[in-house]
């Protein structure tokens, strides 16, 4: 029985690490290659020896699939190409390949030259991985190998996120990684054709959440800048190059202009000139309404952002900056952090989720003083908040999602281990179908059904279909004969058709049955009339024939034996169905008849007495 | 930088709003009941399909302040637990002696009461318990209050009927002066309450102690609101209760219970007809006595002070399209209201600016 079996080694009920290996028809593919965050030592990669306990994956894994920019999902590519070990091709977006090294280099530096770590990848490795990529486009199909092919669906998240159909033959999955069905403003929602996979594997990072408007929150996020920098406060935004900082920068972009604000916003350099190329290069990845103004303005050239430099700090009077990395864990924002976070009047707003022992996670769990290299303290007196912009659809979105592709099975992965019992439940009731939630390691296979396709021959089509036009709800029986060709074609005949292409004598089977009739010699008009009549009103066929003795539709043909009160149905293998019907119909309606006037006559007989 | 309508909506909002928070349910929910401090329980109210009933977290800015929510930063309700049901549910009610984690759930034009657990740790499924076969007409929409050990249930008709909460058993009835439809019931003190007729605007007060015959009344009151429906509220039940009704012409009548047959204000608040579909809402709230708060005239919330029928706020932030279903004064922070309209938006707001 063909199967699909799918087994996380990291997002199964949780966040972080993505890769997910997939069986499909024979092939294997890995779904994302993805590091955690939180962890500093091996766990924060998969568990390759899923694979293969030792050695090179290439002859284990016939492609890798990487969906998206973010670390979680593509952070440990070159440690599993290069110090693990693969050859074989590397399926991503334009984009995607395009940022990918940027953020495994700048990760690897951190990593590296800043906590002194000597196991990990370096440069030439992260180059050396990125030569294996193959770019796909949107809706293309790509064929991985003479079996497997692939296709990429827009997923919104960040720019050249994608989601991915794998198909093998008959069996097809799709994989999200992670995706949004709500359009930002750089970005558009995701979407996908009715493609009715057998198996979606979908992100339910906020799955078990109802989430507080887009709006609400750009609305909270501005009131907060406004109110800070009218104060005279300066406002600290640490952002990584490439995501959310695009998507607030447009935001504050718009809101400044409209306010006919003054206050300078600045960006810091180095991977700003880099990200701003990068959307204007792949602008067709963007938003409608980016794409829509690009001719006459370039939404990435921003009039009141401007390019920061660190001597800007120490200037009186409010900011705003945008300043990277994003968890404040070194570079640019942390030397901003720590001349700005003595005073009450400034605020730092931190847009995104902070690992544990950076000094972002510090802040946001109260710490108001921190201590840095050669026992300097610095006194937290600055606002902190915390305010999410994370792009992932919720319950309701999911939902959404199901119902736009019509899978046969759903898989939750990148999920924390919540109970997800009631998600299960709604998916199951609204489109009967299993939902499942793998734990990392746990195998989960899926049986799937192939239709086998067959050419049918035109006659025996046109004379099945002479005998009236399907219902296209209900199923119709052919009887038919499946035929092998000699150049090994295969196609569905009628039998005689199958009987003259083998040169056999045709062999016909009828059934013949009887049941007994009161009438004698001179009702046998009378009975045949009455049999077209109960055949006229209780089938739906106008292909009835008559003569003096048989009444016949189809090869089913009825006929009164008078001598032996008797009537005779007979019909042939292909009627069974239609003959059965008539049958039964006849001895219930004439038998009865005579059984009734039995009845009265013995009534009357009795009276008489 | 062109602004579009979405970022038009930004800046008008920011001159009407203090904080605000907009959800979209999958389906509309005609009730919103505050469970424990920062859980609601809310039901989908379609009359086809299935629906959700939903026991929610707050999000952790509706639950804390200062500091403590500016480092949370979580806006979003996390969903607990879930059940689908065939009903649209009306009400939902929570509470009761030995029933502190079970709903009482009433559905459209059911007599009877059903009974969800919430109680199972190990699964995020509320499990159905029971029903409460009151034997009220059927037909009609059940309202219920739940107080102490005690399940009031009324609906059209000559009677409520006194349950244990436990054993699901009559243990009395109340007999009105002549049948009314309730609307609902609220307890003053432990042993008096107060319903109003929907249709009549009759209000009745009764002592309801179990097992000494007919519960007597304290205090029946004709409206004297003109109006085909009214909805009421209770205003400072403990101290100095009143009853506040507003009918269908926008007539807010308030009553001091002590001083019966004396309107303490009587106010025409030229508000438009409500339609057919709109639900008549009116709320007081529980941090200030002189605020009500009414829904059902148009897609706004209002927000007055009936003692000097000062118009104090109005929330417009609902689709005009959408019929404004249920509002209600969160409990556990000054000023919040949360409202719920027909096109399944949940919005929580401040009710001042």
């Amino acid at each position: 029985m063909p199967e699909i079996r799918v087994v996380p080694l990291g997002a199964g009920q949780d966040v972080g690490r993505s890769c997910i290996l997939l069986t499909i028809g024979g092939k294997n593919i890995m779904l994302d290659c993805g590091m955690h965050m939180g962890f500093n030592d091996e766990r924060r990669f998969p568990d390759f020896s899923y694979v293969t306990k030792e050695g090179p994956l290439t002859e284990y894994i016939d492609c890798v699939i990487i969906s998206h920019f973010h670390l979680d999902h593509c952070g440990a590519l070159p440690y599993m190409s290069e110090l693990v070990g693969y050859d074989g091709p590397i399926y991503m977006t334009q984009p995607t390949k395009a940022i990918c090294p940027i953020l495994l280099e700048d990760y690897r530096k951190i990593t590296v030259e800043k906590k002194g770590e000597t196991n990990f990848f370096t440069s030439e490795q992260i180059k050396l991985c990125m030569k294996k990529v193959v770019t796909v486009n949107l809706h293309q199909v790509v064929r991985v190998d003479d079996e497997m092919e692939i296709k990429a669906y827009y997923a919104g998240h960040v720019l050249g996120a994608a989601m991915f159909q794998i198909r093998v033959g008959q069996d097809s999955v799709v994989y999200t990684g992670d995706y949004n069905m709500t359009p930002d403003r750089h970005l558009g929602a995701a979407w996908i054709d009715q493609c009715r996979p057998d198996l979606l594997i979908t992100e339910s990072t906020y799955a078990t959440t109802i989430r507080d408007s887009k709006r609400c929150r750009e609305r909270d996020f501005l009131k907060k800048v406004h109110s800070c920098v009218e104060k005279g406060g300066k406002v600290l935004i640490p952002v990584f190059a490439l995501g959310r900082a695009q998507e607030l920068c447009i935001l504050l972009e718009m809101y400044w202009e409209r306010m006919n604000l003054k206050v300078p916003i600045y960006f810091t350099l180095g991977l700003t000139e880099k990200a701003n190329h990068y959307y204007q290069l792949f602008i067709t990845w963007t938003s409608q309404n980016i794409k829509k103004t690009f001719t006459d303005r370039n939404m990435f050239e921003f009039k009141h952002i401007k390019p920061f430099d660190k001597s800007y700090a120490d200037n009186p009077g409010a900011m705003v900056v945008f300043a990277t990395p994003g968890m404040l864990h070194a570079g640019q924002s942390l030397q901003i952090f720590r001349k700005w976070a003595p005073s009450e009047n400034n605020m730092v707003i931190l847009p995104g989720y902070c690992v544990t022992g950076t000094i972002g996670h510090k802040i946001l769990n109260g710490a108001k003083k921190l201590e840095f290299e050669n026992k300097q303290m610095v006194d937290v007196k600055l606002s902190v908040q915390y305010m999410s912009f994370s792009a992932h659809a919720d319950a309701k979105g999911i939902m959404q999602l199901i119902s736009q592709c019509q899978p046969k099975n759903v898989m939750l992965v990148h999920g924390e281990d919540e109970k997800m019992d009631f998600l299960k439940q709604k998916v199951q009731k609204e489109f009967g179908i299993e939902c499942y939630k793998p734990a990392n390691g746990e195998t989960i296979i899926i049986r799937t059904e192939h239709n086998v396709p067959v050419p049918i021959s035109r006659t025996f089509l046109k004379r099945e279909e002479s005998s009236g036009l399907p219902d296209p709800k209900r199923p119709k029986l052919f009887h038919g004969v499946l035929l092998m060709t000699r150049n090994n074609g295969w196609k569905v005949v009628s039998p005689e058709e199958a009987v003259r292409e083998a040169g056999l004598n045709e062999h016909v089977i009828r059934f013949t049955s009887s049941f007994n009739i009161d009438c004698d010699s001179s009702d046998g008009a009378k009975v045949l009339a009455r049999v077209q009549d109960l055949l006229e009103k209780n089938l739906e066929t106008s292909e009835m024939q008559t003569s003096d003795e048989t009444v016949s539709i189809n090869s089913v043909l009825i006929q009164l034996d008078s001598s032996r009160s008797e009537l005779l149905v007979s019909w042939s293998f292909q009627d069974e169905a239609l003959g059965s019907c008539i049958f039964n119909l006849l001895k219930q309606k004439l038998s009865g008849e005579r059984a009734e006037r039995a009845e009265r006559n013995q009534r009357s007989e009795r009276r008489d007495r | 930088m062109a602004v579009d309508d979405s970022d038009e909506w930004l800046f008008s909002s920011m001159n009407k709003y203090e904080d605000l928070y907009q959800y979209e349910l999958i389906q509309p929910t005609r009730t919103i009941a505050f469970v424990t401090p920062g859980e609601i329980a809310v039901g989908g109210c379609l009359s086809t399909g299935f629906n959700e009933l939903l026991f929610l977290s707050a999000p952790g800015h509706l639950r804390l302040t200062g500091d403590e929510q500016d480092l949370c930063g979580e806006r979003d309700f996390f969903v607990i637990k879930g059940a689908l049901t065939p009903h649209g549910v009306d009400h939902i009610e929570t509470g009761g002696v030995g029933r502190e984690r079970t709903l009482f759930v009433m559905n459209e034009a059911m007599a009877d009461v059903e009974l969800w657990s919430l109680a199972n740790e190990d699964s995020d499924v509320i499990e159905k318990l029971d029903t409460m076969k009151t034997g009220l007409p059927e037909g009609h929409t059940c309202r219920c209050l739940i107080h102490d050990k005690l399940a009031i249930c009324g609906s059209t008709g000559p009677q409520a009927l006194l349950f244990d909460v436990n054993s699901l058993v009559q243990v009395g009835s109340i007999e009105w002066p002549r049948p009314i439809t309730c609307a609902g019931f609220v307890a003053l003190d432990g042993e008096t309450f107060a319903t109003v007729c929907q249709s009549s605007g009759l209000q009745i007060v009764w002592d309801a102690r179990v097992g000494t015959g007919s519960p007597s009344l304290v205090l029946e009151q004709e409206s004297t609101s003109k109006g085909d429906r009214f909805a009421f509220a209770v205003i400072t039940p403990k101290e100095q209760p009143k009853i506040a009704v507003i009918s269908d012409k926008g007539q807010l009548t308030v009553f001091d219970i002590r001083q019966s047959k004396a309107a303490l204000e009587c106010v025409d608040l030229g508000l438009s007809e409500p339609t057919k579909e709109s639900n008549l809402c009116l709320q007081s709230s529980s941090h200030k006595p002189n605020q009500v708060s009414i829904s059902g005239f148009g897609h706004c919330v209002l927000v007055l002070d009936w003692s000097t029928q000062q118009q104090l706020f109005k929330y417009d932030g609902h689709e005009e399209d959408a019929t404004p279903l249920y509002h209600q004064w969160y409990p556990w922070k000054e000023d919040m209201i949360f409202s719920s309209s027909s096109d399944g938006s949940l919005h929580a707001w401040h009710a001042h600016f």
